[in-house]
């Protein structure tokens, strides 16, 4: 039975959800949502669970003072002062009605300044920072693995470069006043030639990979479904 | 045997990144010393589907905007955010907002305190803030297509919808005349292969440059009725919004971002060109020694 | 089939009655809200019926201003304009029972050119090749023309046990302490409509939830339980599961209207399938069964034929390395939640890298998105331990909850890529536009990148930084790969099989369809195209 049970558990709730993609009635939508919402019950105590693990973690590194420990030292801090600023902050909001002090949702940042400007000053500010080392990886991995060794990376070399001089608008404009205004529109607009390489060529592409995933995924929920393969025994030795 | 020699062509194949990390920061960054400089761009097709579609709505129709990004990606996503609440606020069109990023709703809050005052559009009459519900954007989508006070009981501020007077005309999704999904991963997916293919429910939406290449098989098949693709189809839609609907106000950032965008463009293709020249050059000069 | 797997099909067969019976016994009608009718026919008993209320009602708008009030029409009846003929209603197929259609032919007194119904759109040569959205403005832009300022119909709607339709949303308290008053929110008043008009989806049904779940109770001034019945019974007025309905439609022309052309005791049904996507339930049903005749068949023992993947017969080669140069490997699941697809492919080749990690005695750090693909990963990785007999050298700590925010991840694996100078990175699961920084960092490392993802717009960022790329399928082909069982290596096949399948499909249908509409025999070629459209329900 140990092992029977959460097989019956997993297949009889696979098949649910499958069947009821195809029932509208109103049964089985109510339990549709009656499921999700259990997804987003289980999805907030989840975060505990993490925040658990983190603070555990950092705390050993912290107390054994392992290599980089200031690492964690400052994570644990970070989580501290966020934590602080969003929970307490709401206990000193003034009201403006009764002219006291009262408790509120403390995280909007026209209720808690404190954690609005720790948001739009700190956090913001290193999550576009990371977000924006992609530009120069994305140049160096170009100059690096872009070249034209074949005839197919030849191709594709040149689609690329089509398309990121059509994204560019001051390449389109002068290619707009130098090729296509003097030959009153013979040649085509670098921005429609651009289109047509994403709509048609890339589209066929993308469509082709479209296909072959979603095929895999099925084929991998029917092997989860029969019970082939059981991630949700892992840890049981089966 | 003899070693190679090190030529030119050799060191530039094998160029430290640091140069060309530098180079690249100096294109991205002298563009915005010309604020004034203003680069034209042309509209293309996908970003004038969206600017058409909420051109045809009516006064008092509901559009759906969901936040799911995080600040990392508000400079290409917020603009198009921005255009949109533009447009329909001007229009007299309700516009609600939401996500299931926890980073969304203030930066909800933000786009409308600069575009709802500029038309006289109140919170709670004209646009709605709902905020964050975790979960996943699933969850959500299939609440709302129930019934929206079982997914979101108050706003971002903690009002109770039964007290939000624009929320009598958003009871469930279909009652929305356009979903608009900005996001940095395929939740944008999820959005238009539930609210538009499963509640009919037109979806629009917005998404990075690096994802944009994905979403062109949906808006060849009609699942979305229009695409705006990184910070460019967010010029396109500000052009759309500075000619037809505010000539003041239309054009913002992702304008602005225009000639950083085309400098470091060409900056990155001379670099592929000159790394195949090395290639070729330094293939001749290892034949020639051989020779 | 041994006794085990029937007791196991059967108690499978008497979970899903139990849950489906639940589920349609929760949706059923709750008791308190069946005195609904009772209340609104008490309050409406000494009305008079729609005919003569609408008689008396059109008496007094000659003579002087009628009072105001929820029933006041905004037309004045006149007998002499002629109303729609044969009204006709028609549940909407394939729904949850949440839209009724309702279809008339128009007044003789219509002058707009009658718009064609949905149906007809898809046969009328001026339409049916449009773009959805395009057919919509074709059709605003006939009836605007021509008759919208001109005439018209209103249609109005009323529970059965109410006795007048109403034309305005009546007053209902706020629920304030100063007793105040509000035009009822929950209205579903008269539908205006331009001439021409021959049809009208009604959507506007809600259907009510449980009051948990309602908003109700969240208010700053929450109800008592009186309110709260009354503010139930109001809105359960909306709700198809509680009510018939009766229906009006109107011919309106310069502030006059008909004679109704009316219909009784209708409510939509929620059905029991959705046609619109018997296709896909057929290609689910066709690759599905492919798949599992190859499970079937390959339980002989066959060998089976898989081509070489050089990103998974790389992983012991990896593992190798890391362990001769003394530094951990580092394993990303990626961004997928614990039940995506693609997490679950990612658990089962953590389970095949961590069991090769514990034999050769290799470090392994996998740092998570989310907490509860944490805990599974931490089971998946304890496993792989005991199987390889090295249960005591599994660390916990070393599976750990980094971020839930994107870039957070992205910054903090870079720094693990770094600081713990890892030999080896498999990266495998759903992957956005971190992609390239974890790859970047990783390639400036030195260390070897296996990648593995369903993330078809990351490849190409990962095919230019990393040494491996498993491509979508071949990624989701991993565990039978690695495993090598027939029964496993038997669903690629019938995978493989699916795909062709269509491919012919696909490719055959396109050259009939041109074939077709060239000879002529366009409707054909439209029901080729109509087979694998996907419509909204």
């Amino acid at each position: 039975m140990r092992r029977q049970v959460p097989f019956i558990i997993a297949t009889v709730a696979g098949v649910l959800m499958l069947v009821q993609f195809f029932v509208p009635a109103h049964g089985m939508v109510r339990m549709q949502t009656v499921f999700t919402l259990y997804t987003r019950i289980i999805g907030g105590f989840a975060m505990v669970l993490g925040v658990a693990s983190l603070m555990q973690v950092s705390w050993v590194r912290v107390k054994r003072r392992a290599d980089n420990w200031p690492f964690a030292l400052t994570t644990i801090l970070g989580f501290v002062v966020m934590f602080s600023v969003g929970v307490l902050g709401g206990f000193f909001i003034h009201d403006p009605t009764t002219g006291k002090l009262t408790w509120s949702a403390g995280i909007a940042p026209d209720k808690n300044p404190v954690f609005g400007w720790l948001f739009y000053n700190v956090y913001t500010t290193m999550d576009a920072t990371i977000f924006s080392l992609l530009a120069f990886y994305m140049a160096s991995a170009a100059y690096r693995a872009m070249r034209a060794r074949d005839l197919t990376a030849g191709m594709l070399l040149g689609a690329a470069i089509i398309v990121m001089l059509g994204r560019a608008p001051l390449t389109a404009y002068f290619w707009d006043m130098w090729l296509v205004k003097p030959t009153d529109h013979q040649i085509a607009s670098l921005g429609e030639i651009t289109e047509w390489l994403l709509t048609y060529p890339n589209t066929a592409a993308t469509r082709a990979l479209m296909f072959g995933t979603g095929l895999a995924a099925l084929a991998q929920g029917v092997r989860i479904l029969v019970g082939l393969e059981r991630p949700y025994m892992a840890g049981t030795g089966d | 045997m003899q070693q190679p020699r090190k030529g030119f062509w050799y060191s530039a194949l094998r160029i430290d990144r640091r140069y060309i990390f530098m180079l690249v920061f100096v294109s991205l960054t002298v563009p915005f010393l010309f604020p004034g400089m203003r680069v034209p761009v042309e509209v293309q097709n996908p970003a004038r589907q969206v600017y058409d579609f909420v051109d045809g709505l009516n006064e008092g129709d509901g559009v759906l905007v969901a936040f799911e990004y995080s600040p990392s990606t508000a400079p290409e996503l917020t603009p198009m955010a921005t255009c949109v609440a533009r447009q329909c606020l001007k229009k007299g069109v309700r516009v609600y907002a939401l996500s299931s990023a926890p980073e969304g709703p203030p930066i909800a809050a933000e786009v409308f305190r600069r575009v709802a005052g500029d038309y006289g559009r109140t919170e709670g009459e004209d646009y709605v803030n709902l905020g964050y519900k975790p979960g996943g954007v699933q969850a959500i989508v299939l609440g709302l297509a129930q019934n929206v006070s079982s997914v979101f009981p108050t706003d971002y501020v903690g009002r109770a919808v039964a007290d939000i007077p624009a929320m009598r005309h958003f009871k469930k999704l279909s009652d929305l005349k356009l979903c608009v999904a900005l996001s940095a991963s395929t939740v944008a997916e999820t959005w238009m292969g539930l609210a538009s293919a499963r509640f009919g429910v037109p979806v629009a939406t917005g998404v990075t440059g690096v994802m944009v290449a994905n979403f062109y098989a949906y808006l060849d098949t009609g699942q979305l009725v229009g695409l705006l693709g990184g910070m460019k189809g967010a010029a396109e839609y500000e052009r759309l919004i500075a000619e037809n609907v505010d000539p003041e106000r239309g054009y913002w950032f992702a304008t602005r971002g225009m000639a950083s965008q085309s400098a470091s463009h060409v900056l990155i293709v001379l670099f592929v060109l000159f790394g195949n020249l090395a290639m070729i050059m330094s293939g001749r000069g290892q034949r020639r020694r051989r020779r | 089939m041994s006794r085990s797997g029937v007791m196991c099909a059967l108690i499978g067969v008497c979970i899903t009655a139990a849950v489906a019976l639940t589920c349609c016994a929760s949706a059923a009608p709750l008791a308190a809200v069946e005195s609904a009718p009772a209340v609104v026919s008490t309050e409406s008993a000494s009305a008079p019926t729609p005919e003569s209320a609408s008689a008396t009602e059109s008496a007094p708008a000659t003579e002087s201003a009628p009072p105001p009030g929820p029933t006041q029409p905004d037309f004045v009846e006149d007998p002499s304009l002629s109303p729609p003929g044969s009204l006709v209603t028609k549940d909407v197929p394939g729904d949850e029972g949440g839209a009724l259609l309702l279809m008339w032919e128009p007044s003789p007194d219509d002058t707009a050119p009658p718009m064609p119904r949905e149906r007809e759109q898809r046969t009328d040569p001026a339409l049916k090749w449009l773009p959805k959205q395009q057919r919509a403005r074709e059709l605003a832009n006939i009836a605007a023309a021509e008759a919208r300022s001109k005439c018209g119909y209103v249609v109005l709607r009323k529970t059965s046990a109410e006795s007048e339709y109403a034309w305005h949303p009546s007053m209902v308290p706020t629920g304030n302490p100063d007793g105040s008053e509000q035009e009822d929110p929950d209205f579903a008043g008269p539908e205006t409509l331009p001439g021409g008009t021959r049809e009208f989806k009604d959507e506007s049904f809600v259907f009510l939830v449980p009051p948990g779940e309602d908003s109700e109770l969240v208010s700053d001034k929450p109800p008592t339980l009186e309110d709260l019945q009354k503010l139930r019974t109001r809105r359960a007025k909306n709700d198809p599961r509680y009510n018939t309905y009766d229906y009006e439609v109107r011919f309106t022309k310069d502030g006059r209207m008909s004679l109704p052309a009316a219909v009784q005791g209708v409510r939509p049904r929620g059905n029991l399938f959705n046609p619109w996507w018997a296709n896909m339930a057929i290609v689910i049903l066709l690759s599905g069964g492919l798949i599992l005749g190859f499970i079937y068949t390959a339980r002989s023992g066959r060998a089976l034929y898989v081509r070489p993947i050089a990103g998974l017969q790389a992983v012991d080669d990896a593992v190798g390395r890391a362990t001769e140069m003394g530094r951990p490997i580092l394993f990303s699941a990626g961004f997928g939640g614990v039940g995506d697809l693609s997490t679950i492919a990612a658990m089962v080749v953590l389970g095949r890298i961590a069991r090769v990690a514990a034999e050769h005695g290799t470090q392994i750090i996998v740092p998570c998105l989310d907490p509860l693909v944490m805990a599974a990963l931490r089971e998946v990785v304890r496993e792989a331990y005991m199987t390889a007999g090295r249960p005591e050298d599994y660390r916990e700590d070393r599976i750990y909850f980094l971020t839930g925010a994107q870039f957070a991840y992205a910054a903090g694996v870079s720094g693990l890529i770094v600081r713990e100078r890892v030999a080896a990175c498999f990266y495998m699961g759903s992957f956005f536009a971190e992609s390239l920084i974890l790859a970047e960092t990783g390639a400036m490392a030195g260390a070897i990148q296996i990648v593995g993802t369903d993330a078809y717009t990351q490849l190409p960022f990962f095919i230019t930084a990393c040494d491996y790329t498993l491509m979508c399928e071949e990624y989701y082909g991993a565990s039978a790969y690695l495993s090598r069982e027939p029964r496993l290596l038997g669903s690629l096949k019938g995978q493989d099989y699916s795909k062709l399948i269509i491919a012919v499909a696909m490719v055959a249908s396109v050259i009939l369809a041109t074939v077709l509409s060239r000879m002529g025999a366009a409707g054909m070629a439209e029901f080729l195209q109509e087979l694998f459209h996907y419509r909204a329900g």
